[in-house]
């Protein structure tokens, strides 16, 4: 059911022609039955006819040919539409920035896209080199307390870090350089929140080069955390890094220690491989008698394999 | 669009003069009406006059044969007259001698009819008057709008293509600018 207020905005459309057919017939049929809208109708009506006593003035010919003159000699000065410019005023267009709004425009955004190269590429420059920490609130790095954001880009390798110190820090910078890593290793061992950990060594998966503080911090995440995704995430980091002699003391240890007691099955696999691997597939003999009885099948395998080979060297 | 108006068209598109006064004789008459529709004024009319077609003939070659030549025309126009009222109405603000002018040559008009006229009544004359102040008192959107159906005749969908908006916005401004009539002229139209 259609209310008054929209028959009355009809009124006017009907007498001015644009209503269809149907709502002509629409509007009739409310007006026939409505009191109200049939008195606006006759009102409308009324002041249709009072509006059409305005008169009309028509320009009459003679006043038209005047203006007619007055145009025709003021084209005359006109630059016209397609006109050849010669080059005297074509350069005094470009001295008196005598150009179109859309040219204005365009420059402007111009500069202003070459003001904000300038400004990054000289910005870039005042920095140093790519690897240093683009925002930290002082050089010493600050201890860390907690952590609020994390974001890596592996693409450009940057990565994001907040968090809490005495007062918060955003610190924005290469993943390689030390001290971000610094900041990493530190909030690994002080943030309790499995996903900024896991963030972080996903994170530390795409670095080139791990520091000490990093490799440190990810031994003690794969013997303690409790989480068995991190765990097995920061395995597989510190299993992927170059082997160094240092390296090796270390990650010999932390994949014994793994072998020997974590829980998780695919950790011990993880730790199994690499003692193999780190050791052009020699393994101590206790460790391999140690494992004999591993859950996992592959590792007693495995292990009864070295064993078989070690005391059988001929096959 | 007719093919003769087309051809003085890309005529004065590419810098024909007579070709682009053909197309002035062809429209002015009624643009030089609508422009006095809207500022009710015979001399802001002429100066406007000249203001529209001086535009019109620099920037005719913009015309992309996308819509009627006239609609591109009257866009021209009433963007014209609206911005002329707008600075008009800053100079007013400004100077007191431009109220008595404006004054006096509506006095002057409404004499001139008078005496051209004698046999309308004198309540014809005030009936003049409050229709063209009960227009003057919309604003220049709403003044166009109901200018342009009202005494022009054209539909509210050339409106609108004229005026760049929706036909719903022309609506809109149509009714208000009745309603606003309908408060002027109460007096009359109830008698």
């Amino acid at each position: 059911m259609k209310s008054c207020k929209h028959f009355r905005n009809m009124i006017w459309l009907r007498i001015y022609g644009e209503l269809s057919e149907q709502e002509n017939a629409e509007l009739a049929e409310h007006i026939a039955q409505c009191t109200s809208c049939q008195l606006d109708y006759e009102e409308a009506l009324s002041m249709n006819k009072v509006l059409d006593k305005k008169i009309q003035y028509a320009p009459d010919e003679n006043v038209l040919k005047e203006l007619r003159n007055d145009l025709h000699l003021r084209l005359l000065s006109v630059r016209k539409p397609n006109r050849q410019i010669a080059w005297t005023e074509r350069l005094w267009r470009i001295i008196s920035l005598d150009f179109s709004p859309f040219i204005r425009m365009g420059t402007a955004v111009a500069l202003v896209i070459v003001g904000m190269f300038i400004g990054s590429k000289y910005f870039q420059m005042k920095g140093g080199s790519p690897d240093a920490l683009k925002k930290v609130s002082d050089n010493s790095i600050p201890k860390v307390t907690g952590v609020e954001f994390i974001d890596f880009n592996p693409a450009t390798h940057q990565i994001e870090i907040t968090f809490n110190t005495m007062q918060d820090v955003t610190v924005e910078g290469d993943l390689n350089t030390p001290e971000i890593q610094k900041i990493l290793a530190q909030m690994l061992m002080a943030d309790n929140r499995p996903n900024f950990k896991l963030r972080t060594v996903r994170a530390l998966e795409s670095s080139a080069r791990l520091e000490n503080d990093v490799l440190q911090a990810l031994a003690t995440l794969v013997e303690t955390d409790e989480n068995p995704g991190i765990r097995l995430k920061a395995m597989k980091v510190l299993t992927a890094a170059p082997v160094t002699p240092k390296m090796k003391n270390l990650m010999t240890k932390v994949a014994v220690k793994v072998l020997l007691n974590d829980t998780n099955s695919a950790m011990r696999i993880e730790a199994f491989n690499y003692l193999g691997r780190i050791n052009n597939g020699y393994m101590e003999s206790d460790v391999c008698h140690a494992v004999k009885a591993d859950s996992s099948e592959y590792i007693r395998t495995k292990s009864s394999h070295l064993l078989d080979r070690r005391e059988n060297p001929q096959f | 669009m007719e093919k003769s108006e087309k051809l003085l068209i890309l005529k004065a598109q590419r810098g024909s003069q007579s070709a682009f006064e053909s197309l002035v004789a062809n429209y002015d008459a009624r643009v030089l009406g609508l422009i006095y529709s809207m500022l009710n004024n015979w001399e802001d009319a002429r100066d406007v006059y000249q203001d529209v077609f001086l535009k019109v003939f620099k920037s005719i070659g913009n015309f992309r044969f996308q819509s009627e030549f006239y609609t591109w025309l009257y866009r021209i126009v009433v963007n014209e007259c609206i911005n002329y009222r707008r600075k008009r109405s800053q100079k007013m603000h400004d100077s007191i001698d431009d109220v008595v002018e404006q004054m006096e040559s509506d006095l002057k008009f409404v004499h001139d009819e008078v005496i051209s006229n004698p046999e309308r009544n004198m309540l014809e004359k005030e009936l003049q008057r409050e229709i063209s102040q009960g227009i003057e008192h919309l604003s220049p959107k709403q003044k166009a709008v109901f200018t342009l159906r009202h005494y022009h005749g054209y539909k509210l969908s050339e409106i609108a293509e004229i005026m760049n908006c929706s036909e719903g916005t022309i609506k809109n401004y149509l009714f208000r600018a009745l309603q606003k009539m309908k408060e002027q002229l109460r007096d009359y139209y109830q008698n």
